[in-house]
């Protein structure tokens, strides 16, 4: 019985990372996922900020959950969340005050995020505080994986370099060059227009396509071995009445 | 749960969680702004550092500097900060962040430095701008930038009209308010708030605003000690609560052998002319009303404590060659020939200020025995309703050609937009010279200055027609020549034209 | 008569040249969730343009003539979201009265409205402008908002019928329309010289 719920903790927390991801899978929150993404570190950066609100208004909701009547349940949500976004907006500008200023108005918009608002109203009013919790940090570190990796993207094949230091400035800034310009090369190999508003467009569209195309390979071989094992299971059926039948 | 307590229970719920995060909010910011208070950085910011590529200079704070706003000629200016510019532990100048206001969408920030003595041709030692966002005008104010750095301090002068201008604007405000700071600051003195000289302010308390004129040349003066003892140097339309005018002057004299060690001394000072001046009025009946100090290095004083007073209380007056002896004999000279100075020029602004204008934006240079005689020309045409008349000769003489002009004015009916007439009003000055008074379809005015105009919807009778009656092109008796666009306009132009044509002819007749 | 027309050109520049979906990424859950019907796009579009307006109407004094002087800007996320909550519940109950055809059409996007950047968004970027600069960009927002749902809904229907690979099909066809239509729409760039009018 305990390993039985300690593996359903575990599936609350893995599942967010690849099987029910919020953007790749769910389509949800994708405003932030193309506006702060074309740049590698911001988009990390957005991804920890979106997991601070989303931790804490989860833990809050879900203790909550008994004390707050249905009437008002969206407002008291929505203050709640928006609580949260105000208090990470304060924290953000005192302390990382670049990462601030690069994400600009969608700090504040996390407030209206589907995935904080939906993960409030469809997990953490019916569960308790540490399923919460985990739900909490893996939508989290789901949503910052995936927009890391369309950041990681577009930002190496938009630019052609890596530029860390720029929004966490504890960090020396380097800049990596990948795609052209580097050890003399005349071009650059860069597609400029990953950077630009269509790119953003581009970058998820392909990535929910290759999300697609997995989920119709995976489709199509857990047919093809229902098929198989229909026909075995029929072979083997008419092996046994035939033998019956002997 | 009863009805009536969920009424109860459930605003009182959503309530708690709004003062309960409230609350929170609250105590995070208060930490937030307390550790912002607290790291504040008492380094210089990296845009001062940017001045200098030089690695010597160092930064220091200056004392009990607070940023200080101006409303400067375009826009209002904030000096944000400042700091003492320090070459191996010496201060060398100051260096300032400036906000030049918003001129477009964008602000623009100004880093700005300057070394050394502040002198009348202070030159700023580095210029860096920075343009929230991206304006794509950057390097037209920063053209503006570089002439100001190579010695264009004259920023009066400088040619804006090229693009940007509005940037440009900003940053010329943003220097000519730094300059002025920097100039009190760097001696230790207090910092000046307004765009103009502080004895304005002293003499009129109230003053809403006091521009320079920049057509005011100097004008110099001899003192019976000796020759270009001094001049007038500027002039200041000040301008006071409830619409009322006065005009400041500002003056510099010095002599020699002020006392018994034969030193120099200089005065600088400010008058304040608000007396009103009307036809009768006399030269000799006119005063200043106040004065304001800016600095004196005379060894006695009785020139500013019975000199002065006298000439302000009417006790003394500026005619009499004896009033002067008031002890500082020297010194009074001077205050004496700089208020017969700028008593002729307070008469003439105020009662020619218009022709003078007009005349000087016609011609340049001039000379007229201020006098004018009246001329009785007047019409009034139904199609398309427009009246005029041509009430006022004036004779001036420039380069020793003798130049009639006729001032006119009208109004005439004019079509706008939105599908309805109404009257624009416009009045200029037209000038003739020369020409056959027996032929008068040759006459053609040589230039005309417009001196007010009221809700003409359109130009082209003051850009295009006028301009074309000057050179030529267009003839004044053509009726198809008016038609360029502002027709209307370019009637009445046309009629007034005639009618003091009309009047010159008639002059030209009686000479 | 300077001012209206730079009135107008501000938001011709909302809706066009920097438009909220294409080149400022608001709005998008809501963009790519319309689907192919074109009548509900375009009632989702009037219900945004609606909500947008008077957000943007209450919102902006509210922070300038309330907040400001109380000096408690940082509540302002709390305070917008909680009006355009308020705002959407009103909206709904005024349509539900007035046309339940149109409440049924709406049917979920209504409340959606809410977490709809764009709401947000507007009244977060107002905060910087003046009055009528607001009213501008508000206005730009929801036209350009209504111009582009439409255009897309137009696209899917004919999207409907065509070969798409299967993977593509759904929501990944429609974002790289949605990139084809921003290329389109960043062209337009340029198309008024907004620095001479103190826009740029």
């Amino acid at each position: 019985m305990a390993n039985e719920s300690k593996n359903n903790r575990l599936r609350v927390f893995l599942d967010p990372l690849l099987k029910s991801n919020p953007l790749f899978v769910m389509v949800l929150g994708t405003c932030p996922a193309l506006a702060v993404t074309t740049s590698f570190e911001s988009a990390i950066g957005m991804g920890l900020l979106f997991t601070f609100v989303l931790f804490f208004s989860n833990l809050l909701i879900s203790a909550l959950r008994k004390v707050i009547p249905e009437e008002v349940e969206t407002p008291a949500y929505i203050v709640i969340i928006a609580t949260f976004v105000t208090i990470v907006k304060l924290l953000s500008e005192t302390f990382l005050p670049e990462l601030y200023s690069t994400l600009g108005v969608f700090v504040a918009l996390l407030v209206v995020n589907c995935i904080v608002l939906g993960r409030a109203e469809a997990f953490a009013n019916k569960n308790g505080v540490v399923d919460s919790m985990l739900d909490a940090l893996g939508n989290g570190v789901g949503y910052t994986w995936a927009i890391a990796a369309i950041g990681l993207v577009r930002e190496v094949f938009g630019t052609g370099t890596l530029t860390f230091g720029k929004t966490f400035t504890f960090i020396p800034k380097t800049t990596i060059p990948i795609l052209g310009k580097w050890s003399g090369s005349e071009f650059s190999l860069a597609l400029p227009i990953l950077s630009s508003s269509a790119g953003g467009f581009i970058a998820l569209g392909v990535a929910l396509a290759i999300i697609a195309a997995i989920g119709n390979y995976k489709a199509h071989k857990a047919k093809e071995k229902a098929k198989l094992e229909k026909e075995k299971a029929i072979a083997a059926a008419k092996a046994n009445s035939q033998k019956g039948a002997e | 749960m009863s009805f009536n307590k969920k009424f109860l229970t459930v605003p009182a719920i959503l309530a708690a969680i709004c003062v309960a995060s409230g609350g929170l909010i609250g105590a995070i910011h208060f930490g937030t702004s307390a550790y912002q208070a607290a790291h504040k950085s008492t380094e210089a910011p990296k845009e001062i550092k940017a001045l200098y590529t030089d690695a010597s200079y160092t930064f220091g704070e200056v004392e009990g500097f607070t940023p200080v706003s101006s409303t400067e000629a375009n826009f209002r200016v904030t000096l944000t900060a400042c700091y003492t510019v320090l070459k191996g532990g010496e201060k060398v100048g100051l260096a300032y962040m400036v906000d030049c206001g918003k001129p477009v969408n964008t602000e623009v920030l100004m880093a700005i430095s300057y070394h050394g003595e502040p002198t009348d041709t202070l030159v700023p030692t580095a210029i860096n701008l920075y343009q929230g966002g991206d304006s794509g005008y950057d390097t037209k104010a920063a053209s503006v930038v570089d002439k100001i750095l190579k010695g264009d301090t004259d920023l009066d002068k400088i040619d804006v009209k090229n693009g940007a201008t509005r940037s440009s604007k900003a940053v010329i405000d943003g220097v000519s308010a730094t300059m002025r700071d920097y100039k009190v600051r760097y001696a230790g003195g207090s910092v000046p708030t307004d765009a103009f000289p502080a004895q304005i302010r002293t003499m009129y308390p109230d003053v809403v605003d006091a521009v320079k004129d920049k057509t005011f040349t100097e004008i110099p003066f001899n003192t019976a000690q000796k020759d270009n003892a001094g001049s007038v140097k500027e002039r200041y339309l000040v301008t006071l609560p409830g619409d009322a005018t006065a005009y400041a002057y500002y003056a510099t004299g010095m002599a020699s052998n002020i006392d018994f060690e034969g030193t120099d001394g200089e005065l600088k000072l400010f008058f304040g002319w608000d007396s009103p001046v009307g036809e009768s009025t006399t030269l000799e009946s006119l005063r200043p009303s106040k004065f304001a100090l800016e600095e004196s290095s005379m060894t006695f004083d009785q020139w500013k404590d019975v000199y002065i007073p006298g000439i302000l209380d009417g006790s003394k007056s500026l005619d009499n060659d004896t009033d002067i002896k008031t002890g500082a004999t020297f010194a009074s000279d001077i205050v004496r020939q700089m208020l017969l100075i700028e008593r002729e020029d307070y008469y003439n602004v105020r009662l020619y200020g218009e022709q003078l204008t007009a005349f000087s934006g016609m011609f340049g240079a001039f000379t007229w025995d201020k006098t004018s005689s009246a001329v009785n020309k007047s019409f009034a045409l139904t199609s398309p309703n427009r009246s005029g008349k041509v009430d006022e000769q004036y004779i001036l003489s420039v380069n020793n050609e003798e130049v009639v002009v006729y001032h006119g004015s009208g109004e005439c009916e004019i079509w706008i937009d939105d599908y309805e007439f109404h009257n624009g009003k416009a009045a200029l000055y037209m000038a003739f010279k020369g020409g056959n008074a027996a032929e008068p379809t040759s006459i053609a005015p040589c230039a005309f200055f417009v001196s007010d105009v009221e809700e003409m919807a359109f130009d082209q009778w003051q850009n295009d027609y006028l301009p074309g009656i000057v050179d030529g092109s267009k003839s004044m008796d053509s009726k198809s020549d008016i038609v360029t666009g502002a027709t209307y306009s370019s009637r009445l132009m046309q009629d007034l034209l005639i009618n003091a044509r009309e009047a010159y002819v008639e002059y030209l007749a009686t000479k | 008569m300077n001012y209206f027309v730079a009135f107008i050109l501000a938001i011709v520049s909302y809706t066009v040249i920097d438009n909220v979906v294409l080149s400022r990424y608001f709005g998008i859950c809501s963009f790519v969730g319309v689907g192919n019907k074109v009548k509900s796009a375009v009632s989702m579009g009037i219900a945004v343009t609606f909500v947008i307006l008077m957000a943007a109407l209450v919102c902006w004094p509210l922070y300038n003539f309330i907040l400001v002087p109380a000096h408690m800007e940082y509540m302002e996320t709390i305070v917008f979201i909680l009006v355009i909550a308020s705002l959407v519940q009103i909206v709904g109950y005024f349509i539900k009265k007035k046309s339940p055809t149109l409440y049924k059409t709406l049917g979920i996007y209504l409340p959606l409205i809410t977490t709809n950047c764009a709401v947000l968004g507007v009244v977060e970027t107002n905060m910087a402008y003046d009055f009528g600069r607001s009213m501008a960009n508000a206005l730009g927002t929801s036209l350009g908002f209504t111009l582009v749902i439409f255009l897309f809904a137009c696209i899917r229907v004919r999207l409907e019928s065509s070969n798409v690979p299967r993977a593509f099909k759904g929501v990944p066809i429609a974002l790289i329309v949605a990139a084809i239509m921003a290329i389109v729409f960043l062209g337009l760039g340029g198309m008024i010289d907004l620095g001479s009018w103190g826009l740029a």
